[in-house]
């Protein structure tokens, strides 16, 4: 953006260079000047040289006009940028006058605002950065911090973003300048792309150093478990400790094995007979390695440690040399005293099955059936409750698949996270997913819009044709009262809508100051009520809600029930089920009565979420809210005043009330068909039994998709599977137990069935002959796979490639290249701390198969650098032409100087002015040519305007008397004389003879009798009779004594011989 | 003597029209009239004035400076000198001069349960704050001192849910109101420390002396005069609680109420109502309820309102309409 320029012209052109205007320019007005010259001589010369001349002007203003002329407005005013550093580093930071790091750097600016060198009109603002930059105060006049958010120390550093954030938000009517506060330690971004833009854009970077050297530090540097082990093989763990002080330091290492069961230490000095949970260490400075025993593991799947040092509380062994003073520390930092790794122990596979099947009662039980059943078949199983569930995807990486059993998604079930992790771990880590029907799961428990959708082989909405009653769902949207509360409203009705069918109904309320063209009040419809369809509709509209502060929870709840003309309310749906979620603080006032009995009557149910009350009842809820989800068979959520995060999740299972018609159950029985008896899954069960409930699905249109069993006419999915991605994944939409599929729960080949199916889905076991390790170094993951085949010969030419899901459950694809014989690696970037999963297919010619690996980052990248780069800083001043700033002299800091800042400019353009002065030139260009003036009459006009404008400034005296008379006495005179009877008159032209009334007479009525029109004219009383028609005789032309042609001629001939005399004269 | 006169041979004014002969001396006047008049139309030509739906002065802008506001809610106009306190969503309290010019402001002790509402100048000229969300009155003196505060939560006497307003009548007894399912007024004896409760009157409801959000209160010549916001309607009581009437309906009409939030009173004896939901001002006759003019409107420019909490009418009859939604004070006349 060319907008900050170094000026000495105040214009500049905008489509063409000066030199493309000033050519395009001399070839028109060569033209004009040719044909000016040769066409305008009949107007004389100098009116034709300025005909010519107003003809160029309006070339010139018209090629100004097509090059785009702007003018260049400067700016006088300075706009200071302050981005801070938040991030946990500047914990490191002790030299600093005030309480805090914090405090002492808002001392710091506030003087710096109030420093009298500052111009009135100069601005400040403030961004805070850690691994992502906010502003916290926009630039202003005076600097306000008091309504910036408590600050996140986060988990990184990335100034490429505060620099770019800044650079976007300064103002382009001002110049620019920005302080960076910062250690000059980043864990992630490009910082010099970031300067380079600064540079680019003339924005000089101040620094003011946070500088730290952390001398007495004890840190985890490393924590190394190997990436695979075998079942019952015993291995030893590594751990890496730096020292950076001066003496020994004394502490003691424990490692914690996480298991399934629970957290159990590691015995740490295997060469006793009792587990020592720790092991006393000295540590030199620098590195020091500490080797820990593990035993042999008798579980396969994902073993996780955890290791810990504690230094002593006389760690160094110094005392003070003062009498008193407490020894010097020799840990500075606790948090990098940790770290966390894992080992993958291979053996056999495992299953995960989390059930969630309850009995009429709501008591779980009736899942056992299926445990049981594959129990028989020697499937090793893990069974779960919902919220046992992994929380990482590295546990998951224990199961070969998972069954989820009557699990929905959302509030009670499987959050959005969990629901990701395990699209992951089908997709990109070559898991197997199962999933079985019940009353809460499939397009009933919310999983449509999900991510795990994505991977199933059938779709939860059902085809339109499939006549099955509709839901109708209206939101009612007040949650501006929260922080961010557009956007958690936007979050929350997004997932909502999503977890909806495209022939549900949907609607959307909320209130506002202009919402009374389409509702009650000022609760208006932001999506009227209608069907979803593929929601681009309801979600665009969404996005432009603009929640108002509702007052009364009337107007929107009799929007929502009765609507108006052109938004028909939920009482005119056809819906069998109809639902209605509210979303406020409960501070709008309650609803009438009346309406409340409305709803009752129209079956329709409403659920409330409290978000942040101002007041609460007995139960925690405001009571307005909790009142109306009790009367209206809704259930009250909340109240929420953190995490709002699980709003979503709320919405999610809400929004399924109205999906219930999904549920198809049949007392006769639902026929179940037998597509392909040699899928592998259904082979050698012989014809299926019917089953008496299902979930409505729609098989995926793929042809990967297999459906070996199928239900009703209309061949509704009982089981399909296919493979998605890396992973395999299935569904049954009847249940496994003794509710919807009871004949299948007695007969002997139940076991068999399930068995087949997990085992189909289940991820093959790793290649033994290959070994992968996996290290983090900095902010880069490094993977080395060496393949050796079972003759222990190298594996060449494999194409192995794969995905690291990092902590932030994103993938990043990762693609190893052959650097040695059998020797493979591959880079991947790791910015935040956590675990590092990654999983790789490899390709030869004969052989091909699944690759596992994984490693942990431990330390927090923040606290990795124990000393600030001054260095860096400096740099970045040097880059920009800013300055190093000095550390807490506001006096001296002068943030607002002008030196090294470059006077920017807005272009501003003219084209409005241009315009009518080119109209104007037209018409005047026009006039040169076309009136030919008469300077004298120019002359007498203005004399004459002169004249009648001063007569109405001037002051005139009011003649004598004498003079008046003296006036009135030789007119009386002229006129006599003139006009005298009997006397000839002086020579007229033409009518000379006629004679003049006498001016002095008035009007007298001489003589007249009886109709005064006799002698005036005018109107009479009677009709006049028309003049009579001479009759015309045949064949001859019209006589006309004077037509019209001659008379014409006759005034011409008089004029010429006026124009003739006169010359004469 | 020399005088003015008109030009010689006239009797034809530069508009062409004829005009009157000079009768009886009166030769100069209409030409000079005509001028005047020339002169008044260019400048309302130039000028635009006279359009009454624009504002004369517009206070204010979003931001958390000197005179600048977050969704304010609240102002009330301190006859003793000629200034006005507003509240916004920030709970800052900002003193303004009769011109908007910012004389001063503090904030609220505490505000993350929630910001007061309301701000009244008591006849001791502090200023008296219903801490709404905080359940109790904040006395201040005009230069932001805290001097006292008196309640607590509770349905009890003396105790408040969410207090919306304070006003006093003419033995300097103040009521307050307040919500929250526990909708009554509260009449105090301030002149003891602390405030002594005297006695009570109204409860929620839709019916004749119920309310449902009592938000403003004026009170003139011991008759108080109360928004019944959610009830849509005006509510007049005497000042020993007797009900005497209320006025106006739910709609948009003249007389007529969606929300009414803000209530002052101009020097006429007219009120002048805040209506939050139709984002209007309505100057009504407070014997016969009658809507008499309306300002405003929803929208986004000047002379028009979204979301108006409050109202205040200075001693020169300007009425300043607190437009939350837009961030501003709008100042306007009837």
């Amino acid at each position: 953006m060319p907008t900050i320029l170094a000026f000495t012209w105040p214009f500049r052109l905008e489509y063409l260079t000066a030199w493309q205007a000033f050519l395009l320019f001399l070839a028109l007005s060569g033209i004009v000047l040719i044909l000016g010259v040769r066409s305008l001589n009949g107007l004389g010369p100098v009116r034709k040289w300025v005909a010519i001349g107003v003809r160029l002007l309006n070339i010139l203003l018209i090629v100004l006009l097509i090059a785009g002329l702007r003018w260049q407005r400067k700016h006088s005013d300075l706009e200071v940028m302050v981005l801070r550093d938040i991030s946990g580093s500047t914990q490191l930071v002790h030299d600093f006058p005030g309480q805090s790091l914090q405090a002492s750097l808002d001392e710091y600016f506030r003087g710096a605002v109030h420093d009298p060198r500052k111009k009135p009109d100069d601005r400040i603002g403030l961004i805070s950065f850690n691994e992502r930059a906010r502003v916290d105060a926009m630039p202003s006049k005076d600097l306000r911090l008091d309504t910036r958010g408590v600050p996140d120390p986060g988990t990184g550093t990335d100034v490429e973003s505060a620099i770019q954030l800044g650079l976007a938000t300064l103002s382009p009517d001002t110049m620019h300048r920005m302080v960076l506060v910062w250690d000059g330690n980043a864990t992630t971004g490009n910082v010099d792309e970031a300067v380079s833009a600064a540079v680019a854009q003339h924005v000089p970077i101040d620094v003011l150093p946070l500088q730290y050297d952390v001398q007495n530090e004890v840190m985890v540097e490393r924590f190394i478990a190997p990436t695979w082990k075998r079942e019952n093989e015993p291995f030893t763990l590594d751990v890496i400790l730096r020292s950076t002080n001066t003496v020994p330091v004394t502490g003691k290492l424990s490692v914690i094995h996480r298991t399934e069961d629970g957290d159990e230490y590691l015995d740490m000095d295997p060469s006793t007979a009792q587990v020592d949970p720790s092991r006393k260490v000295t540590l030199k400075p620098g590195l020091n390695v500490e080797h820990v025993h593990v035993s042999a593991l008798r579980h396969s799947g994902v073993h996780q440690f955890h290791a810990n040092f504690t230094p002593d509380n006389n760690a160094t062994g110094v005392t003070s040399s003062i009498a008193g003073l407490p020894a010097p520390k020799a840990d500075t930092l606790e948090s990098n005293n940790a770290a966390d790794s894992f080992t993958f122990v291979k053996g056999k596979g495992q299953i995960l099955y989390v059930d969630n099947v309850r009995d009429a009662s709501g008591a779980r039980g009736p899942g056992e059936l299926l445990a049981n059943a594959l129990a028989s078949e020697q499937i090793e199983l893990r069974r779960i409750n919902v919220d046992q569930f992994p929380q990482n995807l590295v546990a998951l990486q224990s199961y070969d698949a998972i069954i989820l059993g009557n699990v929905p998604h959302g509030e009670g079930g499987l959050s959005t996270e969990q629901d990701k992790m395990i699209a992951t771990y089908v997709h990109d880590m070559g898991g197997g997913l199962v999933m079985i029907g019940g009353d809460d799961t499939f397009g009933a428990g919310g999983w449509q819009g999900s991510e795990i959708e994505k991977i199933l082989p059938v779709d939860m909405d059902i085809p339109a044709q499939r006549q099955v009653g509709k839901g109708a769902l209206v939101l009612i949207m007040h949650s501006c009262e929260m922080p961010d509360g557009n956007f958690w409203g936007l979050q929350c009705a997004i997932q909502a809508i999503k977890a909806l069918s495209d022939r549900d109904e949907i609607g959307i309320i909320s209130y506002s100051w202009n919402g009374q063209g389409n509702g009650i009040g000022g609760a208006s419809w932001d999506f009227p009520l209608q069907e979803k369809e593929d929601g681009s509709k309801v979600l665009a509209a969404a996005k432009n809600m603009q929640l108002g502060d509702m007052p009364s929870f009337d107007d929107a709840m009799n929007l929502a029930l009765n609507g108006v003309n052109n938004g028909p309310g939920l009482i005119r749906s056809n819906a069998r089920q109809k639902h209605v979620i509210i979303i406020s603080d409960g501070d709008p006032g309650a609803p009438v009565p009346q309406l409340m009995q409305a709803y009752r009557n129209a079956k329709v149910s409403v659920s409330t979420i409290t978000v942040y009350p101002h007041m609460t009842g007995a139960n925690g809820l405001p009571p307005t809210m909790e009142e109306i989800a009790q009367q209206l068979s809704g259930r009250a959520y909340g109240p929420i005043n953190s995490k709002p995060n699980q709003l979503p999740q709320i919405f999610i299972k809400e929004a399924t009330v109205v999906r219930r018609s999904l549920i198809h159950e049949d007392e006769k029985g639902i026929q179940v068909r037998l597509a392909d008896a040699s899928d592998e899954m259904v082979r050698g069960l012989g014809q299926p039994a019917p089953v008496f409930g299902m979930v409505l699905t729609s098989k995926k249109p793929d042809p990967k998709v297999s459906m070996p069993l199928s239900a009703g006419p209309m061949q509704d999915p009982i089981l399909a599977h296919w493979q998605a991605g890396l992973g395999k994944s299935a569904v049954f939409t009847s249940d496994a137990t003794g509710k919807w599929a009871p004949q299948w729960v007695q007969s002997p080949a139940f076991s068999k069935f399930w068995a087949q199916v997990v085992r189909s889905v289940s991820r093959p076991p790793m290649s033994s002959d290959f070994d992968v390790e996996t290290n983090l170094e900095g902010n880069k993951g490094h993977v080395v796979v060496d393949a050796v085949n079972k003759d222990d010969s190298f594996l060449n030419f494999l194409n192995i490639s794969g995905v690291v899901a990092g902590p932030d459950g994103k993938s990043i694809p990762v693609h190893l290249v052959q650097t040695a014989p059998g020797r493979y690696e591959g880079d991947f970037d790791a910015h935040a701390p956590g675990n590092y999963v990654v999983a790789m297919h490899y390709q030869g010619q004969k052989e091909s198969g699944e690759l596992l690996g994984g490693a942990a980052m431990n330390s927090d990248p923040e606290l990795r650098e124990l000393k600030s780069n001054e260095a860096k800083l400096e740099e970045i001043a040097s880059r920009t032409g800013g300055r190093v700033l000095t550390p807490w002299n506001s006096a001296d800091a002068d943030l607002f100087d002008r030196e090294n800042v470059v006077v920017t400019a807005s272009p501003l353009p003219v084209w409005d002015r241009l315009i009518p002065l080119l109209l104007f030139t037209i018409l005047l260009d026009v006039a040169i040519r076309r009136i030919a003036w008469d300077w004298e009459s120019t002359k007498r006009m203005a004399a004459t305007a002169g004249a009648y404008v001063r007569s109405f400034t001037t002051v005139r005296k009011v003649e004598s008397r004498q003079t008046l008379d003296a006036l009135k006495r030789v007119r009386e005179e002229v006129a006599e004389t003139k006009f005298k009877p009997g006397e000839k008159a002086s020579p007229a032209p033409t009518h000379a003879a006629a004679p003049r009334p006498d001016p002095k007479a008035k009007f007298q009525a001489k003589g007249v009798a009886g109709d005064i029109t006799q002698v005036v004219g005018g109107a009479v009383d009677k009709p006049v009779p028309s003049e009579p028609k001479k009759p015309q005789p045949k064949g001859q032309p019209p006589q006309e004594p004077g037509g019209h042609t001659s008379s014409l001629l006759e005034a011409k001939r008089r004029a010429q011989q006026q124009i003739k005399k006169k010359e004469e004269e | 003597m020399a005088v003015t006169i008109r030009k010689p041979g006239g009797g034809r004014s530069i508009f062409g029209m004829m005009c009157p002969p000079p009768v009886n001396g009166f030769m100069g006047v209409w030409p000079v009239l005509q001028r005047i008049l020339l002169v008044i139309l260019a400048c309302a030509v130039v000028t635009g004035c006279g359009d009454p739906r624009k504002p004369d002065a517009i206070w204010c802008e979003a931001g958390m400076g000197p005179c600048e506001v977050v969704y304010p809610r609240a102002i009330s106009y301190d006859t003793f000198d000629d200034s006005f306190f507003i509240i916004d969503r920030q709970a800052r309290v900002q003193h303004l001069d009769h011109a908007g010019k910012y004389i001063g402001e503090w904030r609220m002790p505490m505000w993350q349960m929630g910001k007061p509402v309301g701000v009244a100048i008591g006849p001791d000229k502090n200023v008296y704050i219903p801490d709404t969300h905080y359940h109790r009155v904040m006395v201040y003196s005009p230069d932001g001192k805290l001097i006292r505060q008196w309640g607590s939560e509770g349905r009890e006497p003396g105790q408040f849910i969410y207090p919306t307003d304070v006003a006093w009548d003419s033995k300097g007894h103040a009521f307050v109101s307040e919500y929250g399912d526990n909708d009554r007024v509260q009449v105090f004896d301030t002149s003891v420390d602390p405030p002594k409760y005297l006695y009570r009157f109204g409860r929620f409801g839709q019916g004749p002396g119920e309310f449902s959000r009592p938000q403003t209160m004026v009170v003139d010549h011991d008759i108080i005069y109360i928004t019944d916001s959610c009830n849509h309607r005006l509510d007049v009581f005497k000042a020993d609680g007797t009900f005497v009437r209320s006025m106006g309906s739910v709609g948009q009409g003249l007389g007529q109420y969606r929300f009414p939030y803000g209530l002052a009173e101009d020097a006429e004896g007219h009120l002048i109502v805040c209506e939050f939901g139709n984002n209007r001002v309505q100057l009504v006759d407070k014997e016969t309820g009658q809507g008499l003019k309306i300002w405003g409107g929803g929208g986004r420019e000047p002379g028009k309102l979204a979301y108006p909490w409050g109202v205040a009418v200075d001693k020169s009859d300007r009425v300043v309409a607190v437009d939350a939604g837009n961030n501003r004070l709008q100042v306007f006349e009837f």
